[in-house]
């Protein structure tokens, strides 16, 4: 099931590069800040590109679980490194690394209180196999 | 088929293992032993993940439990359903700090959450959220007694680094039906919160490793942060073990996973020790695996799990902001207060075994052995506590002694042993006033095992009080002196026979059913023939 997802994903991402347009993005009715076009690479420096070998392919593919075995796809891997290889170029020396714009914000903690579980057949419900309403069975 | 392989090489080791201690028997006859394994220094680490003691779960407010219903325990957050956010447990931040203030380590103001990404089936998120970059705390060190208990080598005390204790979750729990080839899920224990303790690799064998556990369980108990059933997985240590020669740099090492008890970690840590020294010897290379413990076999076998390196693309968490805590003890906010945990904190085992020593000058070996086991040591504050003239090393002895064999006569764990705190101490009054010799203190304390009666009642009952009376005594001496075979056994002593006087001792003994004060038996003996 999630293999499944993922590889829609991947080929949706495939046609979004190939700039096969499936969404009309005039449709859009209300103001955003998002850019509508893209926005060219502010980058000066040349970044190289990487070549990426089957073994390395062999081991993405099994970390994340996603069949790279589309042409396109190894290119749209290839373009995403080259992509966030850029980020390689600034200079970061003495700056601390931000993890969240959220940074000077607490995190609100719950009281230690029972107040979910006991749904059992809600959480079984998206399973594809289950062992008599006990148990998920994984998929092989 | 690599089944079998897998059997083969762990009888081969075993056969080489006791090869091994054959030969290291004959290394007095020989100047140079053939295998040279004592050259090899070993260094072990251990992480170690703690069940976190709570209601709900680290992230959702499902139940935490163990062995409900399956699949019942559940949250849309914990079967990994798109849409939901993690919310933290505020108890678990408590009881992670906690911990980590009597292990003295260095508790982080702002920690962080990241995801661990990887894939398995009871992993339904696809990710398990820990703390790698900034954890809830780091540097701590523990110093704890180490004393084996099957050789009497005098305990000493150890001192071991904590690199970090962080927050995480725990994983589902997949069953394998290997004849139908499926694995069954059940996510209840998914989302149920850990503590891992990482320490340094600052110890050097598997008693050492064992001490620590236990002092660990000592800590927890006294805490109540974690239950630490270890039969349950509340509990669970890994352990990193590599050997190296003297001078040489660390060698490559290995980790087994998943030890279930506190006997297991020595005998896994101390059967993979001999392992790597067998491989080295032998010429071969250690390689950087992991391996299970099986307790039935009692071997470490290879698990084939990573053969590739893992890449687990941490990443910051988006789903929680920075975790903050009070440091400053100001009562103002909700955030968790690390001063009033400190505050809050009991006397921890290190401060019990102290006590023992300093106030009622027990020796380090036994405050060590009450103090491991608070049932023990529960007996002792309460008998102790409600007659503070009572001998204190009376008591231990009795305690360690004549309890635990009791108990072990009956088949009976201590924590279910019927004999109350009250029952000892009149016990041990009895014993102070020669009411009872120790012989017969046995037999009452068998006798206590089955019913509630006191002491004095039990030994009135069966007539096994000891005869201390002086007028008692010198009547039973001279009647025994007076008879055929003392006045004979009289006039060998006179004649210079001193050791007689034993044997004429031992007919008192007898005659009186073991129930004499014998120290005063001799006393009056020697005053009786001068």
């Amino acid at each position: 099931m999630l293999t499944r997802n993922l590889k829609n994903l991947i080929q949706l991402r495939t046609f979004c590069s190939s700039k096969k347009k499936i969404f009309d993005w005039k449709e859009i009715k209300f103001k955003t800040k998002v850019p509508q076009e893209t926005v060219k690479s502010q980058f000066s420096e040349k970044t190289e590109r990487i070549k990426i070998t089957e073994n390395e392919i062999f081991l993405l593919e099994k970390l994340s679980l996603v069949d790279l075995e589309r042409k396109e796809a190894v290119k749209v891997l290839e373009d995403s490194i080259e992509f966030a290889s850029k980020i390689h170029n600034i200079n970061t020396e003495n700056v601390e690394p931000l993890y969240t714009v959220l940074e000077n914000y607490q995190l609100t903690l719950r009281d230690d209180k029972v107040t979910d579980g006991n749904i059992k057949k809600d959480v079984l419900r998206n399973a594809v196999k289950t062992e008599e309403d006990t148990y998920f069975i994984a998929p092989k | 088929m690599f089944g079998i392989i897998q059997l083969n090489l762990c009888k081969l080791f075993n056969r080489n293992l006791r090869i091994k201690t054959i030969n290291n028997g004959h290394k007095t006859f020989s100047t140079k032993p053939k295998l040279k394994a004592n050259v090899f220094k070993s260094v072990i680490g251990l992480e170690i993940h703690a069940q976190i003691l709570s209601e709900s779960k680290l992230f959702s407010g499902a139940k935490n439990t163990f062995a409900s219903e399956i699949n019942s325990c559940v949250g849309l957050l914990d079967a990994g359903i798109p849409g939901c956010l993690p919310v933290l447990n505020k108890r678990c931040v408590e009881a992670g700090v906690k911990t980590a203030l009597a292990l003295s380590c260095a508790i982080n103001e702002v920690s962080m959450f990241d995801r661990k990404h990887y894939f398995y089936s009871d992993l339904p998120s696809g990710y398990q959220i820990t703390q790698q970059r900034a954890p809830l705390a780091g540097k701590g060190s523990l110093i704890f007694p180490v004393i084996t208990p099957a050789n009497n080598s005098k305990p000493y005390y150890k001192a071991v680094r904590i690199h970090q204790i962080q927050l995480e979750q725990d994983s589902g729990k997949s069953l394998h039906d290997d004849e139908l080839k499926i694995s069954l899920i059940d996510l209840n224990r998914a989302g149920i919160p850990l503590m891992e303790l990482v320490f340094e690799p600052d110890l050097e064998d598997g008693e050492e490793a064992a001490a620590l556990v236990k002092e660990l369980i000592l800590i927890f108990n006294s805490i109540e942060t974690c239950s630490c059933k270890m039969e349950e997985g509340a509990l669970r240590v890994d352990a990193n073990v590599s050997i190296h020669k003297e001078g040489e740099p660390l060698g490559v090492r290995t980790e087994i996973k998943n030890i279930g008890s506190v006997r297991g970690v020595a005998q896994a840590i101390a059967y993979e020790i001999e392992r790597q020294k067998i491989v080295k010897i032998g010429g071969g290379v250690i390689i950087n695996e992991t391996r299970q413990w099986d307790a039935i076999s009692k071997t470490t076998i290879p698990m084939r799990d990573k053969e590739v390196v893992q890449d687990y693309r941490y990443m910051p968490e988006p789903n929680l902001l920075p975790l903050h805590l009070n440091m400053n003890g100001n009562e103002s906010d909700e955030l968790v207060n690390v001063k009033s945990i400190q505050k809050s904190l009991p006397v921890l085992p290190q401060g019990l075994r102290d006590e023992l020593i300093n106030k009622y000058k027990l020796s380090e070996t036994t405050a060590i052995i009450i103090v491991n086991d608070p049932v023990l040591h529960k007996y002792f504050q309460d008998i102790i506590n409600s007659n503070q003239l009572r001998s204190p090393k009376l008591i231990t002895n009795i305690l360690i002694n004549e309890l635990l064999t009791t108990c072990n006569k009956n088949k009976t764990d201590l924590e279910k042993c019927p004999i109350s705190a009250k029952q000892l101490g009149e016990l041990i009054d009895m014993l102070e006033s020669h009411e009872l010799s120790l012989n017969l203190a046995k037999l009452v304390l068998q006798e206590m095992f089955h019913n509630q009666k006191s002491p004095q009642v039990i030994a009135t009952e069966n007539d096994w009080k000891q005869i201390s009376d002086d007028k008692e005594i010198r009547k039973i001496c001279e009647k025994v002196l007076g008879s055929e075979s003392g006045q004979k056994m009289q006039q060998q002593y006179k004649a210079g026979k001193s050791k007689i006087l034993l044997a004429i001792a031992g007919e008192i003994k007898n005659k009186t059913n073991n129930r004499i004060n014998m120290a005063k038996v001799m006393d009056m003996l020697k005053e009786l023939l001068k």
